[in-house]
């Protein structure tokens, strides 16, 4: 029974590791794609959820001084707000489509509607920021809002 | 019976596979209903909200719909209430440019999409069903969570399409139905293993079964069938539609004493591989079955070939065939009896007894050669088969014939010998003892017969006064009380005839109690009757009788009298010699097989009294010759 109890757990722990291991390689593929040539791209995340997920990320630096960052990470409105107040013309990479509408700096998205993945960027707040994505990325780019 | 369990074994196993794949294709069937009729409701659901929808906002929906956040709140509200534990998100999406739609309505309660939010959808369905017009059904994979199927069912005004009202059928929802027959899909499955089990099972056995039987029915060490296999295979196949024959390898029994029995084993093993090619080619698939020791017996299917021809055939390849042993080359040969099987023949106890007498006959001959009874030798094949000679004993078919003795120096029939016939009703033919004699002796049939044969003998002379009959007594009888007494019985009865009677004693082995002989043959006198010595001068007949038993007449074998066609001086001498000393110690003397007139001339020659054979009658009903 316990050998049964030891694997459910391993399951789960695996189960949540592969989602979050998905996750990883969606920001790194990004951040990789935004910032062409850096090996490790100096970020910074918000969130703490999010520090915890891409902490073991081997292209993704966290760091905890905005100057210091090349993008940002943001979940909430304050984060958002605490970002700029640091420094303002900061990109900033959101978790969510909430607030996208009320800040110039948020160049893109990553999130779930309606339990569909979403990205989303924004050609003209991304060129403001002299950042350009792939072909690929192009049916993701939106020429604004 | 053994085969028809198999067979109704089988049937229910492959019934119970059938009920099986049946209630697993029902089940299948039914979870497919089950979605298809949750999909049919869904369409249903969307066109009544959609319907709804228009009630609301009867034209321009886009339109109303931004400039009025009011009726916006008010829409997302009526969506909402049609948000069920089924149904896990309803919303309404327009395609505000060709790679992406906007939300216009979000039912969620839980952080509803804001009024023109961005969404992009990954399937290709939005934008066909936007140019299609036709609802669309799309399955969702585990990129999309919780949601299990999504209806993408189009808003159209006015013949254009303004939006697309989306409901995401719950993942949850999606597993309940497909579990639905869930506890019916696990018996099925159980059964299924089950099944795949006990079939294992049964091929496991079978394998094992076929073994085992393989070991029963082939000779481990010829590879030959076995005759237990023969019986089996007479079961199923018709015996009318080959041709058998028996087999005796000469001498066998000296190969294993000689070599070994592991050479016999060897040779034995090379014996059938080499039978194998003469009977089972291109030509003939015959079969071979070891009875015992070095006897085979062998199935040929009938076919476009004489039997008689495939024989010889086979005998002289046999004979040909050289075998090394030991280093050493030895030759060996064989006994065969074959029998063509005839339509009323299907008893194989019964052809092989036929088969066994033949081939004792053949060795009786001196071993390897062969005999057939061919097709044309029908009435043969019967009168060797026991079944039909008991059979006319039990029918009374028993029938005297008689043949006369000639006094020659007077020229008048002196007797008649009385010679026994079984009637063949069938082919209007009287069968010769030699057929039957030695089958039917020692059995009760045998002495029902001497009854019968006693009983007319007796009558004959009863009817015909003027006449003398002899018959034949073979050693055993006098031996064999039954029959004694079945004898004396009808001598005391026809004490008055017993003296026109005469005994001809035949013997296939010494006598080794003449008292006992001489007292039977004094209790057989004492009624008047004669004793004759038959067949004197072959066998065990010997001198030594001539002096040791007080006998009346004695006949001399036929086979010396034949010898007067091929050594005709050294006969006339023998016989005239022999003449001389029978007639001299007192005894009659009968020759026998006086079957040419140049015989006939001789014996007159040579003073014979008596004689008999075809020459001077044949063997015919008592009335042919008296009446």
């Amino acid at each position: 029974m316990k050998k049964v109890i030891v694997i459910f757990f391993i399951s789960i722990i695996h189960l949540f590791a592969s989602v979050n291991e998905e996750l990883v390689n969606i920001y790194e593929n990004i951040f990789s794609d935004l910032f062409v040539g850096q090996s490790k791209i100096n970020v910074y995340v918000g969130d703490k959820h999010y520090q915890d997920i891409l902490y073991g990320s081997e292209k993704i630096n966290i760091v905890s001084d905005i100057n210091k960052a090349s993008i940002c990470i943001a979940s909430t409105k304050q984060e958002i707000e605490f970002i700029l107040k640091k420094k303002k013309d900061i990109a900033i990479f959101c978790t969510t489509q909430k607030f996208i509408y009320d800040y110039d700096e948020i160049i893109g998205a990553f999130y779930w509607t309606k339990g569909r993945q979403q990205l989303l960027f924004i050609r003209s707040r991304m060129d403001k920021y002299y950042m350009h994505l792939p072909k690929d990325y192009d049916n993701f780019i939106i020429d604004e809002l | 019976m053994k085969y028809s369990i198999n067979k109704y074994i089988f049937i229910v196993f492959i019934g119970l596979i059938g009920f099986v794949g049946y209630l697993q294709y029902k089940v299948v069937e039914n979870t497919n209903l089950l979605k298809t009729q949750e999909i049919s409701k869904t369409i249903s659901y969307a066109a009544n909200i959609i319907s709804y929808l228009k009630t609301k906002v009867p034209d321009n929906l886009q339109k109303r719909l931004e400039q009025d956040p009011k009726l916006r709140e008010e829409l997302n509200g009526i969506l909402q209430a049609f948000i069920t534990d089924k149904y896990k998100y309803i919303f309404v999406v327009e395609q505000s440019h060709k790679k992406y739609f906007r939300f216009l309505l979000d039912g969620s309660s839980n952080s509803p999409e804001v009024y023109h939010a961005i969404f992009f959808p990954k399937s290709k369905a939005y934008k066909e069903v936007y140019i299609t017009q036709d609802p669309k059904i799309i399955k969702q994979k585990d990129e999309v969570e919780n949601v299990w199927l999504s209806l993408l069912y189009p808003i159209v005004y006015d013949g254009k399409t303004e939006a697309l009202l989306v409901i995401d059928l719950s993942k949850v929802y999606g597993e309940y139905l497909e579990d639905f027959n869930l506890p019916l899909t696990h018996t099925i499955i159980i059964m299924q293993v089950v099944l795949v089990l006990v079939v294992l099972a049964f091929i496991i056995a079978y394998i094992k079964y076929q073994n085992i039987r393989n070991k029963l029915i082939q000779d481990h060490i010829s590879k030959a069938y076995t005759k237990q296999y023969l019986v089996e295979f007479l079961i199923n196949n018709s015996i009318q539609d080959y041709n058998i024959l028996l087999l005796d390898i000469d001498g066998f029994k000296v190969i294993n004493t000689k070599y070994g029995h592991e050479v016999g084993d060897k040779f034995l093993k090379e014996f059938v591989s080499f039978l194998y090619k003469l009977v089972k080619n291109e030509n003939h698939q015959g079969m071979v079955f070891r009875q015992q020791g070095g006897e085979f017996v062998i199935l040929i299917p009938k076919g476009d070939y004489q039997f008689k021809n495939f024989v010889k055939f086979l005998f002289e390849s046999l004979q040909s065939k050289k075998y090394l042993i030991n280093n050493e080359i030895i030759q060996i040969t064989v006994s065969i009896s074959a029998l063509y099987i005839a339509e009323d023949i299907n008893n194989l106890d019964r052809i092989l007894r036929i088969l066994d007498e033949l081939l004792l006959e053949v060795k009786s001959m001196g071993k390897n050669n062969y005999k057939v009874l061919d097709v044309d030798d029908s009435n043969l094949i019967r009168y060797k088969d026991i079944d039909f000679i008991k059979q006319l004993l039990e029918d009374n078919k028993v029938q005297c014939v008689y043949q006369p003795i000639y006094d020659i120096q007077n020229e008048k029939i002196s007797k008649f010998e009385t010679l026994v016939r079984l009637y063949d009703e069938e082919a209007d033919d009287y069968i010769s003892p030699s057929f039957f004699m030695d089958m039917i002796r020692g059995t009760s049939q045998y002495i029902k017969m001497s009854r019968l044969v006693f009983k007319e003998i007796f009558e004959t002379l009863k009817k015909y006064p003027h006449i003398e009959l002899s018959v034949n007594l073979h050693l055993d009888d006098l031996y064999n009380q039954e029959m004694m007494n079945t004898i004396i019985n009808h001598l005391h009865k026809y004490k008055n005839d017993a003296k026109r009677l005469t005994f001809e004693i035949l013997e296939d082995k010494e006598i080794q109690d003449f008292a006992r002989v001489e007292d039977i043959f004094q209790t057989l006198k004492k009624y008047g009757s004669k004793i004759a010595i038959d067949d004197f001068g072959s066998g065990y007949s010997n001198y030594i009788y001539l002096i040791k038993l007080d006998v009346d007449i004695v006949k001399l074998d036929g086979s010396l009298i034949q010898e007067l066609m091929h050594n005709k001086s050294d006969a006339i001498l023998t016989i005239k010699y022999m003449k001389k000393m029978i007639e001299g110690l007192g005894y009659d003397m009968i020759v026998e097989f006086v079957s040419e007139s140049e015989i006939y001339d001789d014996i007159v020659d040579l003073g014979i009294q008596y004689a008999q054979g075809y020459y001077l009658g044949e063997p015919k009903l008592i009335s042919e010759y008296v009446d």
